[in-house]
């Protein structure tokens, strides 16, 4: 356009222009318009195969212990289609930037907890997917952003799921108290917070068919072991000494601690 | 056009002679939107549709909040209990209200109370400064007064009538509530903005420096180095407003069942056990100016409250894993005292929009 000076004409004209360029680009896309459904992703939390209860006494290898707080970040959400030919590469299809997963709900008594968390993405196009994936933490150039430049319905608004040495959010809280000495006192509080974007760490769950047809919805169940979290390996963590973290970096046993949670937190993580 | 005009003229004949009584439209409404100035690093201040900023509603807002006229006896005004020499905070303990009852709970600083959308009061029981300014006039510990005397007080009032038309458009004086009397007061209080020139914000735009003592404050304050303790206060007061506005049990009482809590806070709100003995992490902006300290005030010295949470606090099932023996030198404890000094911000005593306009 070439006039600097719109008339009612002129602009009438370059939005029906735009509208056009608009309509013409949707159509090159594979999946019309108005062909989408529902998909779910839900989580359970589990203790020894049962719903895990906050503020319920468990014991892990002799020690009791109860959980207060489980909440975690999941961001670069995203769905995956084979492609035609085998030998390219998928077709990733994202259906959400970040979300946080607040387990005090559902966790609070057994009838929601056999339940688990739903989270629901709407408008994703259909066909057939062969998995989903998502990174557990805020990937690293979200994580460049701070809580005060979301307002408060955001997911990353909250100064309470960031912290600033790290210049990072916490992307995994567990929070609880342990009784580490037997007197039937949970006399240490237990914490595990983890963050800084070394510590993202995306999943990626192929497991067969999501399938997604117009106006209809599937669900994705994933379970989270906790047992696993501390149980795993060489990575394996003993609650007796190794309860308390901020993922300090200024302090390598934190960090160290830090990392076996993160590795032993997505190897808990499975299909139900 | 000519149409237009017409309806217009018609309008005008209706209200003219004779005039209702106690119309209002002889008064000009033209809001004029206010535009608080909020510090670079704080948060996006979020304004009810319904309500938005106008120096009419901010004007009359301050006015309701200075005038004993919301009490039941004329002597008891918002700012009895939230004074702004005190960062709005209440410097007694437990205030009298009308009539010399007693409250329980100590009056917290109303600064940057705009910007908290966890929830208000010690215990987050609600939501919005709209729906908070409801309750104090009605309530017996405070003012004590019902609204309807209140409202009937205000509609023969000689100024109020008018300053209600230029910030909401009422064209009667019968069309003034409650509603539209808490919507000013929510206004002004949106307004009551502190920060951005402590000397803390300072140094954190390199414009300043610590000295040894803060700064050493500082690092444990924040968890900054692995040499020094870590104090763990940031965890729960931190961010622009020093405060995650999160509710925890700080370990303040010595009880022997989540039930004999003495105040349950959180859990009358919730209804859950474990919530009980829970209260919101306040801002510790000014916190200087605002002892005594606590929702029951039981402190009245920033010393006595690092002695508290470097005993570690007392045990409950649900007492915050933060809240464990500091261990801290008294060089150490002095430290952090004197960073939290480097929290003050006294600019808004300066803020003409804030001060008794009586
Ligand atoms: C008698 C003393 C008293 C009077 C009068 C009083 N308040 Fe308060 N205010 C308190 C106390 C005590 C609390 C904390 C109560 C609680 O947490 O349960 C409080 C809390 C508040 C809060 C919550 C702040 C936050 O950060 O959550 C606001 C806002 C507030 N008052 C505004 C007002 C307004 C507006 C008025 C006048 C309409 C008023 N107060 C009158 C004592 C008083
Ligand atoms: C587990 C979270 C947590 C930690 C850690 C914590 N606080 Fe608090 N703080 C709170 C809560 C909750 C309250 C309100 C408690 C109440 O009134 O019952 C509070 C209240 C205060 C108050 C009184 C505020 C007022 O307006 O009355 C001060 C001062 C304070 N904390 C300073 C600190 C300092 C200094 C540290 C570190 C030594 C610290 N806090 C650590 C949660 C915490």
């Amino acid at each position: 356009m070439n006039t600097k000076y719109f008339t009612m004409k002129n602009a009438i004209l370059s939005s029906i222009l735009s509208l056009f360029v608009w309509m013409s680009s949707c159509e090159k896309d594979p999946t019309p318009v108005g062909e989408t459904a529902q998909f779910n992703l839900k989580f359970k939390t589990l203790f020894n195969g049962e719903p895990l209860i906050f503020n319920k006494a468990y014991t892990y290898q002799n020690t009791p212990f109860m959980v207060s707080k489980l909440q975690f970040y999941i961001s670069n959400i995203e769905l995956t289609e084979e492609n035609d030919s085998p030998d390219k590469p998928e077709i990733v299809t994202e259906i959400g930037d970040v979300v946080l997963i607040d387990l005090e709900d559902v966790n609070s008594d057994s009838l929601s907890a056999i339940q688990g968390k739903t989270l629901t993405f709407e408008n994703i196009p259909v066909g057939t997917y062969n998995g989903v994936g998502f990174g557990v933490g805020v990937y690293q150039e979200l994580n460049r952003q701070i809580p005060s430049d979301f307002s408060s319905s955001h997911p990353l608004s909250s100064s309470g799921n960031y912290w600033e040495n790290w210049n990072s959010y916490i992307f995994v809280k567990l929070e609880g108290r342990i009784d580490t000495n037997g007197d039937g006192e949970f006399n240490e509080g237990m914490l595990y917070h983890l963050g800084t974007d070394n510590l993202f760490s995306p999943i990626s769950i192929k497991d067969g068919n999501i399938e997604l047809v117009e106006n209809g919805q599937a669900t994705k169940s994933l379970v989270l072991e906790l047992e696993k979290i501390f149980n795993n390996g060489d990575s394996s963590i003993d609650i007796n000494t190794e309860f308390f973290t901020h993922t300090n970096p200024n302090e390598p046993g934190q960090l160290n601690l830090s990392t076996k949670f993160m590795t032993n937190f997505i190897d808990a993580i499975s299909v139900e | 056009m000519i149409c237009l005009l017409i309806v217009f003229g018609a309008c005008k004949d209706d209200k003219q002679d004779p005039k209702v009584e106690g119309d209002l439209t002889d008064v000009l409404y033209a809001p004029v939107p206010y535009v608080p100035e909020i510090p670079a690093s704080f948060p996006p201040l979020e304004v009810p549709e319904d309500n938005p900023l106008t120096e009419e509603g901010v004007q009359l807002g301050r006015r309701l909040f200075y005038d004993p006229i919301l009490s039941a006896d004329q002597t008891v005004s918002c700012a009895s209990c939230h004074p702004i020499f005190s960062s709005f905070a209440d410097p007694t303990r437990f205030s009298f209200g009308v009539n010399g009852t007693q409250g329980n709970r100590q009056g917290m600083a109303l600064i940057n109370a705009g910007f908290y959308q966890n929830g208000l009061f010690w215990d987050g029981r609600v939501m919005t400064l709209e729906e908070q300014a409801l309750l104090p006039v009605e309530d017996p510990l405070e003012l004590h007064e019902d609204w309807d005397n209140v409202v009937e007080k205000i509609k023969n009032h000689p100024d109020y009538p008018e300053r209600f038309r230029k910030a909401f458009g009422i064209e009667n004086v019968n069309d003034i509530t409650k509603e539209l009397a808490v919507k000013a007061i929510a206004q002004f209080e949106r307004i009551i903005i502190s920060g951005g020139n402590s000397k803390y914000d300072q140094v954190l735009r390199n414009e300043a420096f610590f000295t040894e003592e803060e700064l050493n404050g500082f690092d444990m304050f924040f968890d900054i180095s692995a040499d020094i303790p870590d104090a763990e206060c940031g965890h729960c007061h931190n961010g622009p407003l020093l405060s995650t506005n999160e509710y925890f049990n700080n370990g303040l009482d010595n009880i022997t069942d989540l039930e004999n809590f003495p105040d349950k806070g959180r859990g009358l709100v919730t209804q859950r056990l474990f919530d009980n003995g829970k209260f919101r992490a306040p801002t510790l902006r000014n916190i200087q100016m605002t002892p005594p300290y606590m929702h029951d005030g039981r402190f009245s010295t920033l010393e006595e409250v690092i002695e508290h949470y470097n005993s570690g606090g007392h045990y409950a099932p649900n007492l915050d894993p933060l809240i464990r023996p500091l261990g801290l030198t008294e060089q150490e404890k002095s430290d952090l005292v004197a960073f939290l000094k480097t929290l003050t911000d006294t600019n808004f005593l300066n803020n003409p929009d804030l001060s008794n306009p009586f």
